[in-house]
């Protein structure tokens, strides 16, 4: 095995969970091992030589996959929600006010609030892995945690006014 | 703290924990990587490379000298040469690549064989064919081409730049022990400079070393101060015979 090898697969054993936790964040699980794979295959053919930090890389080489895979999928007609883990929109385990709220937001806002939260990246790593700049993303990442505050403040009727019991 | 982020964090679906164990490197099916050479197939003919450094005035008669007479001493024939390259990084780490046999005929064909096992020939109008050291399985690319790497890039540069031009010398050294021109120029191709040098032997006049310095920022923006080395073990020039030609064929 030579170096480049080497330092790939320490990244690939480093990072793998991580990679695979943002797949089964925003898609179906039966999908998420497939989905994991190509990343590191794109990754195997165009990590820098050197980079400091990959995780942020690797989510925006996922970034790619998971557009790649929905397009695919929509050109099958498979788009419909999984039905073992529902729609990417509202996996908020637990938390259904924030489901609500969380599928009023459009994708960009949704990505830009997960990335922070869920995958825990700083501003300027989550900009890396959202192709944007740092600036350019702290702007969109206020706005959308503005909306998202706006959304759990005044949510649709709907979401509250069945009662528990009759 | 923000109470809107740490609802979100507190609904989070699925956790690293979830995939801990799971990784299985072994099974990840990796594509053939386009090795640094590659940089090469880019430039769209290998004289056009050339041609932009021997346009250029010349400043330095001293290393057109050298170039003429390399050019003489190199000659006709299959060209072939084992060496060892690393990528050295300003921090001092140091990506080695390993050892290689390249022989080249003109930019007619090519093979290249590294130290793994993996092959690589070229031959023009036929495309490229790779075998996997490895596995033994040969992908074959009819659309693909490939160039002299870089030894044999400043084999071509020597081979025609008789006025020298604007590679300038920088002075002598040795080269394990053995007594060297240094060869100097730069290179700028829309991406940062690429500073060149090559050192050639006093008596023989083949290259001995070759580096090229370069730094920047890479794609995620991180500042990058490498410099790559390669170092010539051994330099010939084969003739060109039916026999020698078998050399640039898979397997030879």
């Amino acid at each position: 095995m030579n170096a480049e090898h080497a330092r790939f697969r320490a990244i690939y054993e480093e990072h793998h969970a991580a990679v695979c936790a943002y797949f089964a964040r925003r898609a179906p699980r039966d999908d998420v091992e497939d989905l994991a794979a190509e990343t590191f295959a794109v990754a195997w053919r165009k990590l820098p030589r050197r980079v400091e930090q990959p995780l942020p890389w690797l989510y925006g080489v996922a970034r790619n996959v998971l557009a790649n895979h929905r397009r695919k999928a929509a050109r099958r007609g498979t788009l419909a929600p999984d039905a073992t883990s529902g729609d990417p929109a509202e996996r908020v385990s637990g938390d259904r006010g924030l489901a609500h709220a969380f599928a009023a937001l459009n994708e960009r806002d949704r990505e830009a609030i997960c990335l922070v939260a869920w995958e825990g990246l700083s501003v300027p790593d989550a900009a890396r892995a959202a192709g944007c700049s740092a600036a350019a993303f702290a702007v969109r990442l206020s706005r959308a945690r503005a909306r998202l505050r706006r959304a759990l403040d005044n949510p649709p009727a709907a979401t509250f006014i069945v009662p528990e019991r009759i | 703290m923000d109470p809107v982020l740490d609802r979100v964090r507190a609904a989070n679906p699925v956790t690293e924990a979830e995939f801990a164990g799971a990784a299985d490197f072994d099974a990840l099916v990796l594509p053939r990587r386009p090795r640094r050479r590659r940089r090469w197939l880019a430039v769209p003919a290998l004289g056009t490379v050339v041609a932009a450094l021997v346009l250029v005035p010349s400043s330095a008669p001293g290393a057109s000298e050298i170039l003429r007479r390399a050019s003489v001493a190199v000659g006709d024939g299959i060209l072939y040469a084992q060496s060892t390259a690393e990528l050295r990084a300003a921090d001092g780490e140091v990506d080695h690549y390993g050892t290689r046999r390249v022989w080249v005929r003109g930019d007619d064909a090519m093979r290249w064989v590294d130290d793994q096992g993996n092959e690589d020939v070229y031959a023009k109008g036929a495309g490229t064919a790779h075998r996997d050291g490895r596995t033994g399985e040969v992908e074959r690319e009819p659309d693909a081409s490939m160039v002299a790497g870089d030894i044999f890039r400043s084999v071509a540069l020597l081979q025609s730049a008789r006025a020298g031009d604007a590679v300038t010398l920088e002075g002598e050294t040795t080269v394990d022990g053995r007594p060297a021109y240094v060869l100097r120029w730069t290179e700028q191709r829309g991406g940062p400079a690429i500073e060149q040098k090559l050192w050639i032997d006093r008596e023989t006049y083949a290259p001995l070393r070759y580096t090229d310095h370069s730094r920047g920022r890479d794609v995620s923006g991180k500042p990058f101060d490498q410099t790559y080395v390669e170092t010539v073990q051994e330099f010939r020039t084969l003739p060109d015979t039916p026999e020698n030609r078998r050399l640039l064929e898979l397997g030879g």
